[in-house]
């Protein structure tokens, strides 16, 4: 229990934790007061006040209701900081660069793929590779990296995975600017070389999802989304190549911190002047990650549209298979944001954050200019996951974030000790669930109960209007690693 | 006993026991392949030299798991033992034997995305070396 720190009822899902020592900003904890209970029982506040430590840091260490004990920053953490005088934190990113999540709504409803469901769920483990250490199909030669770390999802959509049209529904296009391959260790070309269009391990996922229920008719309708509907939701990231290049830069921000006596509660803070050259060697690093997650999941979506081919035997036009929207939400973006009553330019880590900006902003891709940004927030396999829609409150208080998934609430050790004597896949399948996975102790480690419901979470965003909810999802089909 | 799981929400942490540096690495290293594969089902068919440089003794430490990680990742192997020798407090050299992963002998429990800094530190305890080690997972 983390008694020593101070929190400071805002309202009934939020609290501050006022600056106190080397803190140069308070923290910020969106939660109920029930969660914030479970949340204590962790260090993850500890690590909000960390955060609150990193030299150029904006207005607040946010966290999300869905926070949790992570290594250096909280899982669920936001931090914006100065572009001139702040710095660049890899491990506020996360090793996994651009991890997301991206949703395929297609033309199907339930009943039209419920009878070939067990089909559908083994033709798509069977296309998509999954599971520890995973590699996949395809071979990336130097050459091929060059173009893919500097297009992104515009280069998979290039070798023919996915449509042009796919990439007006992607955070900035599915291309981020900036990459340069020599700021990129040979080892993380490597990790990389057969892992682009896999899964991995871990929460990562596939589903077949329902729209169980409609919040907002006018926004779903805007995103595509109705009742009853088939969708697919895929959550990856960058694999090898991103955890590579995380790996790398931590060590030479060490270095940098040393030299220029930067001395912060935990190492795995380790962090660079944004302006400096170790700063923007990781940016340049990083920016080739961002875009091979994007490629990542293009190219994964690519597959599940044609496992869906292949088992309905119908085509592109009948299938619909449309991009509703890709997120990231382990990410760093230059913004403009309003601080001390004026708009500045920072940079905002998100660290198991989703960004949530609101209709109008000129960063929300112009499909969805006039309805704001979709937020994705997946829950466990068993349950639900969340649509929902940025909003003005969210840009005023979160620079522009919402949270991302319903949070761990078991260690991966007590999940598995508790389901040791259950067969989730006979339990899941009884509620009309079909799960295929690798591995049976991930799927332990990812049990429904080992999350918080997330439900909860997606209510604390929606009452502190960080984000609106627009559909519940529910899974018929899991793919896990 | 030479080391064991401690409980952390989201990844993996381990603390790791030795009576000198050169055996809390070597075990370091036992813990995390224990965490990948069940390491009895593991041939020591091959040996592979790994030498790594640090600016401190826990990046020094840090670094010799990251290198066995690379080597488990890229080039598809699992190791049964380590053995090695610091020179200085900022070299080391030593070597992993193992062999390649055959996917019916060997499964593969946990992918290690990295090794991270949380909280890592050699302390003195009793006789003997300790240190918590979180892996992102």
């Amino acid at each position: 229990m983390n008694e020593s720190i101070n929190l400071v009822k805002i309202h009934d899902y939020l609290w501050e934790i006022p600056k106190k020592g080397g803190m140069r900003v308070p923290g910020r904890v969106y939660a109920t007061e029930s969660m914030l209970k479970d949340i204590q029982k962790d260090k993850a506040l500890e690590q909000v006040v960390n955060v609150a430590h990193l030299p150029g840091i904006q207005k607040y260490s946010i966290a999300m209701p869905d926070i949790h004990w992570g290594y250096g920053f909280p899982i669920g953490g936001v931090a914006a900081m100065d572009v001139e005088e702040g710095v660049i934190s890899p491990g506020g990113v996360g090793y996994d660069i651009n991890c997301g999540v991206r949703l395929m709504s297609t033309n199907l409803i339930e009943e039209e793929v419920r009878p070939k469901l067990r089909e559908l769920v083994s033709e798509l483990f069977y296309r998509v590779p999954s599971g520890v250490g995973s590699s996949g199909k395809i071979k990336l030669s130097k050459n091929d990296y060059k173009d893919l770390i500097k297009k992104g999802a515009k280069w998979a959509v290039e070798q023919g995975w996915g449509e042009a049209q796919d990439l007006e529904r992607i955070e900035d296009y599915g291309t981020f600017p900036g990459a340069n391959y020599d700021t990129i260790s040979q080892k993380a070309f490597e990790r990389g070389s057969d892992e682009l269009g896999t899964l991995g391990s871990g929460n990562h996922f596939l589903e077949v999802d329902i729209v169980d229920e409609i919040k907002d008719l006018q926004v779903a309708d805007d995103f595509g989304l109705f009742k009853d509907q088939v969708c697919v939701m895929i959550h990856c990231g960058s694999r090898g190549f991103g955890h590579q290049i995380c790996t790398d830069y931590i060590d030479r921000m060490l270095s940098y911190m040393r030299r220029e006596e930067i001395n912060l509660p935990d190492k795995q803070l380790a962090c660079a002047h944004i302006k400096s050259k170790e700063g923007r060697d990781y940016l340049s690093a990083f920016a080739a990650a961002v875009n091979y997650a994007w490629a990542n999941r293009q190219i994964i979506m690519s597959f599940a549209r044609e496992s869906f081919y292949r088992i309905f035997k119908i085509g592109p036009r009948d299938l619909g298979g449309h991009l509703v929207y890709d997120i990231s939400h382990n990410i760093a973006k230059f913004e403009e944001h309003k601080v001390n009553g004026e708009m500045k330019k920072v940079c905002v880590h998100r660290k198991g954050a989703t960004r949530a900006f609101p209709k109008g902003h000129p960063l929300v891709p112009e499909i969805y200019r006039n309805v704001g940004q979709p937020v994705f927030i997946p829950g466990d396999m068993g349950r639900a996951s969340f649509v929902l829609v940025g909003t003005e409150a969210a840009l005023d208080e979160t620079f522009g974030t919402s949270c991302h998934g319903a949070g761990r609430m078991l260690s991966r050790n007590e999940a598995v000790r508790r389901g040791k004597n259950r067969d989730l896949f006979s339990e899941l399948e009884r509620r009309g669930i079909i799960l295929i996975a690798r591995g049976k102790r991930t799927v332990l480690e990812e049990m429904p109960e080992a999350y918080k419901y997330v439900e909860d979470v997606c209510d604390v965003v929606h009452n502190a209007q960080i984000a609106k909810k627009v559909a519940r999802l529910r899974p018929i089909g899991v793919v896990k690693g | 006993m030479d080391y064991e799981i401690l409980e952390h929400t989201a990844d993996v942490c381990i603390r790791v026991y030795g009576k000198s540096l050169d055996k809390l690495f070597e075990n370091s290293a036992r813990a995390m392949m224990d965490l990948i594969t069940d390491k009895e089902k593991i041939k020591p068919s091959q040996e592979i030299e790994i030498e790594v440089d640090g600016e401190t003794i826990e990046e020094l430490l840090v670094h010799w798991l990251q290198e066995i990680l690379y080597l488990h990742e890229v080039s598809k192997m699992v190791f049964k033992d380590f053995r090695l020798s610091l020179i200085g407090k900022t070299h080391a050299k030593g070597n992993a034997l193992g062999e390649k992963i055959d996917m019916d002998r060997h499964e593969l429990l946990f992918d290690i995305k990295a090794v991270t800094y949380h909280n890592l530190k050699i302390e003195p305890v009793n006789d003997r070396l300790k240190v918590d080690i979180v892996f992102d997972v």
